[in-house]
C-alpha cells in the first residue's frame, strides 16, 4: 500500500527578515501563516503524517510567545506530525523541547511527536518504521545518522529524519562541515527515503541526492535574499517498500523572491533600468527583492534612486538591496561644465590617481594621506567634494 | 610669435590703418579717441575671436561697422611671424553670419603660398599660434592666452583687484598671481575652495587625524555619534556575548548534574543498605568474642594450676639427683688433687736453681761486653786522630799549591797581551804582504799605447832598462811605470798615449794605507806600536818566547793544583776545580769535621781511661779487641742456654701448678652443688606432702585442665565463622561517607535547580535572537562608517591636495618673482625699492624705499593702489618672460592698453624704462595718450595713429 506524507523543515519560527527593514516585522507572522498552508495542503493531499526535518525554531530559547504561538499552531496539525530538533532549536536545557511552554502545551496531544531520542519507532498504523536523529548541540561533529540500523523489517516502509548537511551536496568543491551526513546513508541503511532539513532550497529532483533517495525540503518561508527554491515543502508519495519515492515541491510561503543579482548601471541609463526591472516583477505586493547595486551615476540619479528605493521598498513585500557600491560621481564632462581654468584642472587630475607624499609633504600626516589616495573611493569622495564645493 | 604688420579698413572710425611693428617696443600714440583703443579691439578680434559661424558676436560687430561706410565690411589684416613661417590673417565682419570671411596665408620659405578660407583658416591659425604657446583660451596648462597678452584702458584697477590673479593665473597655468594683500594665491574659485574645506575639516576633524578617521571626529560630527553608538553595540554584544555563555555554561552543567545526582542517589542506596547488615553482624561478632575470652581466662588457670604442681614434681627429682652425682664425682678426684699437689712442690724448687745459674751468667757477660767497648773506643780515637792529620795535612798543601798558581798567574801579562809565536808569524806575514803590494802600486802607472800605424817602439820607465817592441799599427798594448816614461818612436806614425794614474790607483793606495794602519792597530793592542818594522819583529819574537815559558808555570801550577783536588777524598764536592777559594773552604771544613770527629770519639773513651793497659798500641788493641769479642761470644752463648732451661723449668711449675689448682676449684664447686641442692629440696617440699599424694593431685589437675581446652577450642572455631572483625571506626566512617553523600546530592540538588532557574531567566527573552539583532545593527553601522569614513578621508585628501598646490605654485614663483621684481620696482619708481616676501617665499609683505627722505619700509598691503597696479603690471611681464623664454619663438606680444592710469608722470617715464628692458624678450605694443612724458623713448618705435573719422 502506497504511503503519502509531507515532508517540511527549518520553520525557524521567531525569525525576523530584518534587511526587509521597515516590513522586517510582518516576516515573523508570516512564517506562522506558511504552516498553515502546510496544514492545508496535508489535508488537501491526504497525506498520512508530516515530518519536521529541525530548525523548527530559529534560536535553541525562543521567547515565550514564540514558544506559545509554535503550540498553537501545531496543536491544529491535521495529521500526525513528528518534529526532531535542529542546529539552530536543538535540544538542550531551558530549550523549547522539554518543561517548556511549547512542551508542556503539547504534552499528551494526539498527533504531535517531539522525538527527541534516536530510537525508531513505528508510524502510520505500523505501516513504516520512523528513525528520528536529533541534534543535542549546536556544533555536532559526528554523523547524527550513524545510529540508524542498517537492517530491518523489509515489509514496512523505512523512513530517515534527520538535520545537518549531507556530504558533497554541493559538489565535490565545498567547504567541510562539521555534522556531516554520509551521502550513501540512505542506501547503506535501506531507507526509502531520507528526510532532511538545514539547507533552506529543496532538493530538485536531478539532483545527485535525490538519486540517493534524499532530499532537503527546504523552509517554508524565504530567509534570505539568495536562496533560490524557498518557500515550498515536499510531497512525498511511495508506491511500496523499496519502490522509488514521487516528491513534488509544493509552494507554501506567502513571499517569492526575485533575486537580480548584481547589477551594474551606468549614467543616464540608471533610471529606466531600474523602472524595467521593478515592472518585470509580477506580484510585488508578495515579493521579495533582492540583489545589489554598483556602478557610477551622476548625483541627480543617486538622489532619484534613494527616493525610488524609498518609494518601491514600500511596494513590495520586502527589500533587500544593498546600493553601497552605488556611487554618484561628477564626470569630467560635469566637471567641464564649470568652466574652470587649468588650476582647478590641475588638483581634478590630482585626484584622478594615487598621488605621491612628496607632492603632499607640507602635511604632517602627508604619508597617510597619500595612502589613501590609492584608494578609488577616497579620491572619489575628494572629487565629489570639489566638484560639489566648485559649483555651488 | 611676433605681430609684424596690422591693417584696418572700415574699422570703427578708422577708414584705414597700417603700421609696422617692432621686434621690441612699439609705442601708439595719438590723441584721445583716435582710435588707439580700436586697435586693440581689431587684434583680439583677428586673434583670438571665432567670427566664422558664430552668432554670438553679431551686436558688436554691428557697432564696428563704421557710420561713414555702413555697406563696408570691416576688415583687419595681420601678419604674424613664426619660427618657420609668416601668416597673413584677413578678417572680413558682416552682420550676417554667412557674409563673414576669414582667409590665411601660410608663407614658408621656398614654397609656395598656402590659402585656407573660413573654418579651415580658423583652426589653422589657432594651430600655429597654439605651437608657439599662445592659445585661445587657456586649454594649453602652459601657454598665456589672449588675456594676459591683451590689456584694456580703464581698467585702471585690473591688475590690483581679484581679476588679475585669475587672468594671470590662468593664462600661466601654475604660476599665481599677488593680490593685493601680497598673497601669491591660487586661482579665486580655487582660493574659496580651500577656505570652504578648512571650515569643513575644522568643524567635523580638527587637525589631528587619527586612524580610523571617524575616531578622531569631532563632536559636531555625525561619525562622532555613530562611533558611541558602535562602541556601545560593540560592549553590548561582548556582554550579550558572555551571557551566552553563560547560558551554554549552566546548560552544560545541567546535563554534569542530572546524571551525577541519579548516580548518586544509587550509590547511597547500596551504603545505607551495606551499613545496616555489618551493624548486626558487628553485634554478633561482640557476644562471641566475649565468650572466647571467658573462655580462655578459665583455660588459662587450669593450666597454670597443673603446670605449678607438674613443676614442683620435676624439680624435686632433679636436685636429687644433682646432689647425688656432685657426691660422686668428690670422692673419685680427691686422691688426684694430692698428687698434683706434690708434684708442684718438687717443679718449684727446680726452677729456683735454674734461675739463679741464669743470674750468673749474666754478670759474667756484662764483664765480657765492658773489655770489648773499652778497646774498640781506643781504636776508634787513633782512627779519627789519623783522619784529623790528613785534612790538615790537605788543607796546608792546597794552601801552598794556590800561592804558587796564583804568583805564577800574577807574573803572567794579561791574556790578549801575551803575544804568541803564531800570532807574530801572521803579523810578520801580512808586514809582507803589505809591503809587497806597496811596492806593485808603484809599477802602476800605466801608459795605454795605440799606434796608427806599424813602427818600432822603444820606451823606458823610470830608471829601468828600454823596452822596445814592434808594433802593427792599431794595436793597443800599454807599459807601466812609476812616474817618468821616455817613448822613442822609429819611423812614421802617430803614437796615442793614455795614461791611468787615476782613480783606481788612488783607491789601491788607500787600501795599502787601511791595511797598514789596521795591522798597527792590532799590533798596539798587545803593546807593539813603537817598535821599528820590521826589526821589530825580532824584539818581539824574543818576547813571545818569554811569555810562553810563563805560561807553561802557571799552567803547571794549575796542574798541580788540579791533581790535588782530584786525588782528595773529596772532590765529589767540589763543581769547579778552578776556583780556589772554595775548594780551600771545602778542605778547611774538612778538617774542622775531622777534627770534631776526633775530639767526640775521644770523649766516648773517657769512662775506659783506666783500663787499658801501659805501652798499648793499635797492634796490641786490636788484638786485644779481637780476644775480648770472642769471649764475649762464648759467654752470651752460655747466657742463652740459661735462660732457654730458666724459661722450661719456670712453664712446667706453671703448668702443673694451675692443674692443681683446677682440680681444686671443681672439688668445692661440686661441694657447693651439693649444699645447694639441699636448700633447693628444703624449699620445695615445704608443702608437706609426700610424693604419692603429690601424684595424685596432679593427675586430678591434668584431667581439668584438658576439658577447658576443649571447651576454648569449640567457642574459638564459633567466632572464627563469624569473620573479620568489624570496627565501629569502619561503620563511623561509612556512616559520615553516606551522610556526605546526602550532603553532596543535597547540594547538586542545590545547585541544579539554582542553574535552571538561571537558566530559565536568562533565556526567557531569547538571547541568541538579542545578539543576532545587535550583530545586524553592528553590521550596519559599521558599513555606514566605513563610508563615512571614506568620505572624510576624501575630504582630508582634498583639502590637503589644494594646501599642497598653493604652496608648490608659491615656491615655484616666489624666487624669480624677487630677482627681477625690485631691479624693475625701483628703475619705475625713480628710487630704490626692494620687495619683502616672507619666510616661506610664497607671500609679498612689504616694500622697502629709499630716497632722499632716507629709507623706510611699508607693508604691501598699505601701499597705494597706484604702487599696487605697478607692482601687479611688473608681475605680469615677469610672468611673461618666463614663459616666453619657454616658447619656440622666444618672444610674444604684449599688448597694454594705457596700463597705468592711477600713476603720475614720473612713473610713466620709470614705466618706459621698464618696458624697454622687457621688450628684449617680449614684444610689446605700449598705448598710451601721455605723449609729453614719451619724448626719450630713443629705441622704440613710435606709430602716430591719426585722429578717426566722424569721431
Amino acid at each position: 500500500m502506497a504511503l503519502t506524507f509531507i515532508h517540511t523543515s527549518d520553520w525557524h519560527l521567531g525569525f525576523t527578515y530584518r534587511r526587509l527593514g521597515a516590513r522586517a516585522q510582518e516576516s515573523y507572522q508570516l512564517r506562522f501563516d506558511a504552516v498553515n498552508r502546510l496544514f492545508d495542503l496535508a489535508r488537501e493531499h491526504a497525506a498520512q503524517f508530516i515530518v519536521v526535518a529541525g530548525d523548527v525554531f530559529h534560536t535553541s530559547s525562543p521567547s515565550q510567545e514564540v514558544q506559545r504561538q509554535a503550540a498553537e499552531l501545531l496543536r491544529a496539525a491535521p495529521c500526525p506530525i513528528y518534529l526532531i530538533p535542529g542546529n539552530h532549536d536543538p535540544h538542550i536545557s531551558g530549550g523549547a523541547w522539554q518543561n517548556s511552554a511549547f512542551a508542556n502545551a503539547l504534552d499528551g496531544h494526539q498527533f504531535v511527536h517531539l522525538l527527541l531520542e534516536a530510537k525508531s519507532l513505528q508510524i502510520a498504523d505500523g505501516q513504516a518504521e520512523l528513525f528520528p536523529c536529533p541534534l543535542t548541540q549546536r556544533d555536532v561533529t559526528t554523523d547524527p545518522t550513524a545510529w540508524i540500523p542498517s537492517t530491518g523489517d523489509s515489509s514496512i516502509f523505512r523512513i530517515g529524519l534527520a538535520h545537518g548537511q549531507w556530504q558533497g551536496y554541493f559538489g565535490p568543491m565545498e567547504k567541510t562541515a562539521s555534522h556531516q551526513i554520509n551521502p550513501e546513508r540512505a542506501n547503506l541503511c535501506h531507507l526509502d527515503y531520507l528526510a532532511l532539513g538545514d539547507y533552506h532550497s529543496y532538493t530538485p529532483a536531478n539532483h545527485d541526492a535525490a538519486a540517493r533517495r534524499t532530499y532537503y525540503s527546504g523552509t517554508p518561508e524565504v530567509t534570505a535574499r539568495d536562496e533560490t527554491r524557498s518557500g515550498h515543502a515536499l510531497l512525498v508519495k511511495i508506491e511500496a517498500p523499496g519502490a522509488i519515492p514521487n516528491v513534488t515541491p509544493i509552494a507554501v510561503g506567502t513571499l517569492q523572491l526575485c533575486h537580480w543579482g548584481k547589477v551594474l548601471l551606468s549614467a543616464g541609463e540608471a533610471q529606466q533600468e531600474l523602472e524595467n526591472r521593478a515592472a518585470a516583477i509580477e506580484n510585488l505586493a508578495q515579493t521579495i527583492v533582492g540583489g545589489s547595486l554598483s556602478g557610477f551615476i551622476s548625483q541627480a540619479e543617486l538622489d532619484w534612486v534613494f527616493a525610488w528605493q524609498n518609494e518601491f521598498a514600500g511596494n513590495v513585500a520586502g527589500l533587500d538591496l544593498d546600493i553601497d557600491a552605488l556611487q554618484a560621481e561628477p564626470t569630467s564632462a560635469d566637471f567641464e561644465t564649470l568652466e574652470l581654468g587649468s588650476a582647478e584642472r590641475q588638483v581634478w587630475e590630482m585626484l584622478q590617481d594615487s598621488i605621491d607624499a612628496n607632492e603632499l609633504s607640507n602635511d604632517a600626516n602627508a604619508e597617510t594621506i597619500a595612502s589613501w589616495s590609492d584608494e578609488n573611493d577616497v579620491r572619489r569622495e575628494a572629487r565629489k567634494l570639489f566638484y560639489q564645493l566648485l559649483s555651488s | 610669435m611676433i605681430i609684424k604688420t596690422i591693417e584696418l579698413e572700415n574699422w570703427r572710425g578708422t577708414p584705414h590703418f597700417y603700421c609696422e611693428l617692432d621686434n621690441g617696443l612699439n609705442v601708439i600714440c595719438g590723441p584721445n579717441e583716435a582710435g588707439k583703443s580700436t586697435l586693440v579691439e581689431a587684434l583680439h578680434w583677428a586673434l583670438f575671436q571665432d567670427i566664422v559661424g558664430s552668432g554670438k558676436i553679431k551686436g558688436a560687430i554691428d557697432s564696428i561697422i563704421p557710420a561713414f561706410a555702413p555697406l563696408e565690411l570691416p576688415t583687419v589684416k595681420v601678419l604674424l611671424d613664426f619660427p618657420n613661417c609668416k601668416a597673413q590673417v584677413t578678417k572680413r565682419l558682416s552682420a550676417d553670419a554667412p557674409g563673414r570671411e576669414c582667409r590665411l596665408v601660410i608663407q614658408r620659405e621656398n614654397e609656395p603660398d598656402e590659402h585656407y578660407e573660413q573654418s579651415r583658416a580658423q583652426e589653422l591659425l589657432w594651430l600655429l599660434m597654439s605651437n608657439d604657446g599662445v592659445t585661445q583660451n587657456g586649454q594649453n596648462g602652459l601657454a598665456p592666452d589672449g588675456n594676459i597678452l591683451f590689456s584694456e584702458q580703464g581698467k585702471s584697477t585690473f591688475y590690483v583687484d581679484q581679476d588679475i590673479s585669475a587672468i594671470v593665473r590662468s593664462a600661466l597655468s601654475d604660476k599665481p598671481a599677488i593680490d593685493g594683500a601680497g598673497d601669491i594665491s591660487l586661482s579665486p574659485r580655487l582660493e574659496k575652495v580651500r577656505t570652504r574645506l578648512q571650515k569643513l575639516r575644522g568643524d567635523q576633524l580638527g587637525t589631528k587625524l587619527k586612524s580610523p578617521i571617524t575616531d578622531g571626529a569631532l563632536k559636531k560630527c555625525e561619525a562622532a555619534a555613530w562611533r558611541d553608538q558602535l562602541n556601545e553595540l560593540n560592549s553590548n554584544i561582548e556582554k550579550q556575548q558572555l551571557l551566552l555563555q553563560t547560558i551554554a555554561e549552566d546548560r552544560r552543567l545541567i546535563s554534569q548534574l542530572e546524571p551525577a545526582i541519579t548516580e548518586s542517589r544509587g550509590k547511597q542506596k547500596v551504603l545505607f543498605e551495606t551499613l545496616q547488615s555489618q551493624a548486626a553482624q558487628r553485634e554478633d561478632q561482640q557476644n562471641a568474642d566475649k565468650l572466647v575470652s571467658e573462655k580462655t581466662l578459665f583455660h588459662a588457670s587450669a593450666a597454670t594450676a597443673k603446670d605449678q604442681l607438674q613443676t614442683r614434681v620435676q624439680n624435686i627429682d632433679s636436685q636429687r639427683a644433682i646432689a647425688a652425682n656432685a657426691q660422686k664425682k668428690i670422692q673419685t678426684n680427691q686422691p688426684i688433687l694430692d698428687a698434683a699437689r706434690e708434684k708442684v712442690k718438687a717443679l718449684q724448687a727446680a726452677m729456683e736453681d735454674a734461675e739463679k745459674h741464669r743470674e750468673l751468667c749474666l754478670e759474667r757477660n756484662k764483664e765480657k761486653l765492658y773489655t770489648v767497648d773499652a778497646w774498640r773506643s781506643w781504636i776508634e780515637v787513633k782512627e779519627k786522630q789519623t783522619l784529623k792529620n790528613r785534612a790538615q795535612k790537605l788543607y796546608d798543601r792546597l794552601q801552598e799549591l794556590e800561592k804558587t798558581w796564583k804568583t805564577a798567574q800574577e807574573d803572567l801579562p794579561a791574556p790578549d797581551k801575551i803575544i804568541q809565536l803564531t800570532r807574530l808569524s801572521n803579523w810578520r806575514e801580512r808586514y809582507r804582504d803589505i809591503e809587497t803590494e806597496e811596492k806593485q802600486l808603484h809599477n802602476h802607472l800605466r801608459f795605454d799605447i795605440k799606434l796608427e800605424s806599424a813602427t818600432k817602439i822603444s820606451w823606458r820607465a823610470d830608471e829601468d832598462e828600454i823596452e822596445s817592441k814592434d808594433l802593427p799599427a792599431d794595436e793597443a798594448f800599454n807599459i807601466r811605470g812609476k812616474s817618468t816614461f821616455d817613448v822613442k818612436l822609429n819611423g812614421i806614425g802617430r803614437i796615442k798615449v793614455s795614461s791611468r794614474a787615476d782613480k783606481a790607483i788612488q783607491n789601491d793606495e788607500r787600501g795599502i794605507v787601511q791595511k797598514w794602519q789596521t795591522l798597527q792597530r792590532e799590533m798596539a793592542k798587545y803593546g807593539c806600536e813603537d817598535l821599528p818594522l820590521p826589526a821589530g819583529f825580532e824584539i818581539l819574537e824574543k818576547r813571545a818566547e818569554e811569555h810562553s815559558q810563563l805560561q807553561r808555570i802557571a799552567d803547571d801550577a794549575k796542574s798541580h793544583w788540579q791533581n790535588t783536588v782530584a786525588n782528595s777524598d773529596f772532590t765529589d764536592e767540589i763543581r769547579n776545580i778552578d776556583d780556589t777559594k772554595n775548594v780551600l773552604s771545602v778542605a778547611y771544613q774538612h778538617l774542622q769535621e775531622t777534627n770534631k770527629d776526633w775530639e767526640n770519639a775521644k770523649e766516648d773513651a773517657l769512662p775506659y781511661k783506666d783500663f787499658y793497659p801501659d805501652g798499648a798500641t793499635p797492634t796490641i788493641a786490636k788484638e786485644a779487641l779481637r780476644a775480648a769479642t770472642a769471649q764475649r761470644s762464648e759467654s752470651e752463648k752460655s747466657v742463652l742456654e740459661a735462660e732457654r732451661d730458666y724459661k722450661q723449668k719456670a712453664k712446667q711449675f706453671h703448668e702443673e701448678k694451675d692443674q692443681a689448682t683446677k682440680l681444686e676449684s671443681d672439688l668445692r664447686s661440686e661441694t657447693e652443688k651439693i649444699a645447694h641442692a639441699e636448700n633447693e629440696l628444703r624449699q620445695l617440699c615445704d608443702d608437706n606432702l609426700t610424693d604419692a599424694v603429690r601424684k595424685e593431685l596432679l593427675k586430678e589437675r591434668t584431667d581439668a585442665w584438658i576439658l577447658a581446652d576443649a571447651d576454648l577450642k569449640n567457642v574459638t572455631a564459633a567466632r572464627a565463622k563469624l569473620g573479620e572483625a568489624i570496627s565501629g571506626e569502619y561503620l563511623q566512617q561509612q556512616q559520615s561517607l553516606l551522610q556526605n553523600l546526602q550532603k553532596d546530592i543535597a547540594n547538586m540538588e542545590n545547585e541544579l535547580s539554582a542553574c535552571r532557574a538561571r537558566l530559565q531567566l536568562q533565556t526567557q527573552e531569547d538571547p541568541e535572537n538579542a545578539l543576532e539583532e545587535m550583530l545586524f545593527q553592528r553590521d550596519e553601522l559599521t558599513a555606514k562608517l566605513a563610508k563615512e569614513e571614506t568620505r572624510l578621508r576624501g575630504m582630508v585628501l582634498l583639502q590637503t591636495v589644494l594646501e599642497a598646490q598653493r604652496l608648490r605654485f608659491g615656491d615655484s614663483i616666489a624666487e624669480p618673482l624677487n630677482a627681477r621684481l625690485s631691479p624693475w620696482l625701483s628703475t619705475l619708481r625713480g628710487k630704490s625699492t626692494s620687495v619683502e616676501f616672507d619666510a616661506s617665499g610664497k607671500r609679498l609683505i612689504g616694500v622697502q624705499t629709499k630716497d632722499a627722505h632716507g629709507h623706510y619700509r611699508l607693508n604691501f598691503e598699505a601701499h597705494s593702489g597706484g604702487m599696487q597696479e605697478q607692482a601687479a603690471l611688473l608681475v605680469r611681464l615677469i610672468y611673461l618672460q618666463m614663459t616666453s623664454s619657454h616658447l619656440p619663438s622666444g618672444r610674444l606680444p604684449v599688448i597694454l592698453d594705457d596700463p597705468l592710469t592711477h600713476t603720475d608722470n614720473t612713473r610713466r617715464t620709470g614705466l618706459i624704462k621698464v618696458l624697454l628692458e622687457a621688450a628684449q624678450s617680449l614684444q610689446i605694443l605700449y598705448i598710451s595718450c601721455h605723449e609729453e612724458h614719451l619724448a626719450d623713448m630713443a629705441n622704440a618705435r613710435r606709430i602716430e595713429v591719426p585722429a578717426a573719422i566722424g569721431e
